[in-house]
């Protein structure tokens, strides 16, 4: 339970993730909410008060949303000015992980995600390091 | 400053550039620049044949009307056809006036010297010919040129012939009391010819070499162009393969994502009870789903490098022993059940190098892993020391090894050696992308063997590797 009562925040369209995501993380013992994908823009992210301690954002989103794009609004908002943001994307890391570094994201993470791992490399960024993980590794 | 271009009085000079300014449906610089030479000319022409007439009415008189008449005619000729022609040297079709200006050209000299009185004097006349040649060379090819060349020069010879016949038919006298007289006009009447044809085909020479010149400039801007736009061609079709790659790589890995971790969540008892066999079988589906990823990853890799589009994530200070021994540790994990020993010598005091952590791992899981998927029995032995500014890897067993004739196959990407396509192993794309990615750390991959013997893998890494330097990316790191 290395995420016991972690509020994690996840915008996310693909349904499938969304599951992985959760059961990972709930296994892990965070608090999980999403974005539920309408229109452009962070709708719930945006009015939701809870607290948020880290936000994992896709970078392919529908209507050819870019998940950079996204970044930009969650930062414009002054809650999240400083919160955590990791990309998970299957997007090609060597195009998209020197976009997040220069952004400033706080780390990127490649899909296929490892379950095993994803929960302490989610840890590392709560303690204020930042991760970049661009292959599949599995533990075992 | 512009006014005063060629000496002239503003002023003039700007009269000068409204009068002989072309007309506007001209778009092309070079022809417009010529037909402000040809309406110049066709001015000169109109002002000077305009002059004369007035001259002839102001110095003869009416009563003298055979002379009037006989300076009249040709120069009020003159200075209408110039006319005629100035209006269409300022129309969209400049050409036409270049025929008028040739026939008024040439009708200079065939008047002057069928007016002239003495035969001597008039000959003189005869190489003002060669102005219709001058008018034509700025405005039409050289074929056109030279017909006009040679209708004028015949022209110039029937003018002479009949002023010849002219004179000896109303001065029969003169003609038979000086006989050396018709031979001096002959001798002038030769001696002019060849001045004409020799300036006309001067003319003629210049402009076949203007044109050679020309239509050299012309073939060399064409292949330019063309070159150019094979160069954008190839650019394009490059996008469009990287935004395809981009895309399929997303696309592939997403449904990867689900089969792997859905699979492993049943597999871990998260969603129910599995039994021992039901474990096994899910262990073979997230084996085989990460065989499939691997081998999505090494054709991406592959794709990106025959495009030239693969980047480098480059870090300074890498471990390359922790990333050898990693890799050593996942190829003990493919020789299960092989009596086959790993050893490895890699020195502590290693220095810590230049690159990209990832790809070198992936390096070395491609060499290492290839020699124990080929080692059944005897030994694999990974050492790495410190050679000057490098690392030399080496990497060898004592496998089948590979025959002479098949070692260049190895580094190249869709060429399997025999051995390799007998082990029914992979893409066979791992060593070509380890070689890649080794040159793109700018070192050296090479490999020695002799059938039945064995194979050696030697890598040379740079450590602190000068074609990185310039790629370092810095990791944001939070104190």
């Amino acid at each position: 339970m290395i995420l016991k009562d972690k509020k994690i925040f996840i915008v996310e369209d693909d349904m499938r993730n969304r599951v992985i995501f959760q059961m990972t993380l709930i296994r892990a013992g965070a608090h999980v909410d999403f974005e539920r994908w309408e229109g452009t823009s962070i709708q719930r992210l945006r009015n939701s008060h809870n607290p948020v301690d880290l936000i994992v954002l896709d970078l392919m989103l529908p209507n050819n949303v870019s998940g950079f794009t996204i970044y930009d609004q969650i930062r414009s908002l002054e809650r999240f000015a400083s919160t955590p943001v990791v990309a998970v994307s299957a997007m090609d890391p060597s195009v998209a992980l020197p976009k997040a570094i220069q952004k400033g994201l706080n780390g990127f993470i490649a899909k296929p995600i490892d379950t095993h791992q994803f929960p302490k490399q989610l840890l590392q960024v709560l303690n204020g390091d930042s991760v970049w993980i661009t292959t599949y590794e599995s533990d075992s | 400053m512009t006014h005063m271009r060629f000496g002239l009085p503003g002023p003039i000079h700007q009269f000068l550039s409204t009068v002989t300014e072309p007309h506007p449906a001209i778009e092309d610089k070079n022809l417009r620049r010529r037909v402000r030479i040809l309406l110049r000319l066709v001015l000169f022409y109109l002002i000077t044949s305009l002059v004369v007439v007035a001259l002839v009415i102001g110095l003869i008189s009416a009563d003298d009307l055979g002379t009037l008449l006989l300076f009249l005619i040709p120069c009020g000729l003159a200075s209408i056809l110039s006319l005629i022609s100035y209006a269409f040297a300022r129309s969209k079709r400049p050409v036409v006036a270049v025929y008028l200006t040739v026939v008024i050209a040439a009708s200079v000299p065939y008047s002057a010297i069928l007016v002239t009185p003495g035969a001597a004097d008039a000959v003189k006349y005869a190489p003002l010919i060669v102005f219709t040649t001058l008018i034509s060379g700025l405005f039409l090819n050289v074929r056109r040129t030279g017909l006009i060349a040679l209708v004028t020069s015949i022209g110039l010879i029937g003018v002479l012939l009949i002023f010849q016949s002219v004179v000896t038919a109303l001065f029969p006298d003169i003609v038979a009391e000086n006989p050396a007289a018709v031979v001096m006009e002959s001798f002038n009447f030769f001696i002019t010819l060849v001045i004409v044809i020799g300036m006309n085909g001067c003319i003629l020479l210049f402009m076949s070499l203007r044109d050679q010149l020309e239509q050299e400039r012309l073939n060399e801007r064409a292949r330019a162009i063309e070159q150019e736009q094979i160069a954008l061609a190839y650019k394009q079709a490059d996008e469009v393969k990287s935004a395809f790659l981009a895309s399929m790589s997303h696309e592939l890995r997403t449904p990867l994502n689900a089969s792997i971790n859905f699979t492993r969540f049943v597999l871990e008892g998260d969603v129910g009870e599995v039994n021992a066999q039901q474990k096994e079988m899910l262990a073979e589906v997230i084996s085989s789903s990460k065989h499939l990823l691997s081998l999505i990853n090494d054709v991406l890799d592959i794709s990106k490098i025959e495009s030239g589009s693969l980047n480098l994530f480059v870090e300074e200070h890498i471990n390359l022993g922790h990333i050898l021994q990693k890799a050593v540790k996942t190829g003990s994990g493919l020789m299960a059940g092989k009596s086959v020993q790993l050893i490895t010598e890699i020195p502590d005091e290693l220095p810590t190098i230049r690159g990209d952590r990832q790809r070198l791992l992936q390096i070395f899981l491609n060499i290492i892993s290839n020699a124990c998927k080929f080692t059944d029995e005897g030994s694999i032995r990974v050492c790495a020391e410190q050679q000057a500014e490098s690392i030399v890897i080496r990497v060898k067993d004592t496998g089948p090894g590979i025959a002479e004739a098949e070692l260049p196959l190895v580094f190249q990407a869709f060429k399997q050696t025999d051995a390799g396509v007998r082990q029914g192993g992979g893409t066979g794309l791992g060593m070509p992308i380890s070689r890649s990615l080794v040159e793109a750390h700018g070192g050296t991959i090479e490999v020695e063997s002799t059938l039945g013997q064995g194979a050696t893998f030697i890598v040379r890494l740079p450590i602190q590797s000068a074609q990185l330097a310039e790629q370092v990316v810095l990791l944001k790191k939070a104190s």
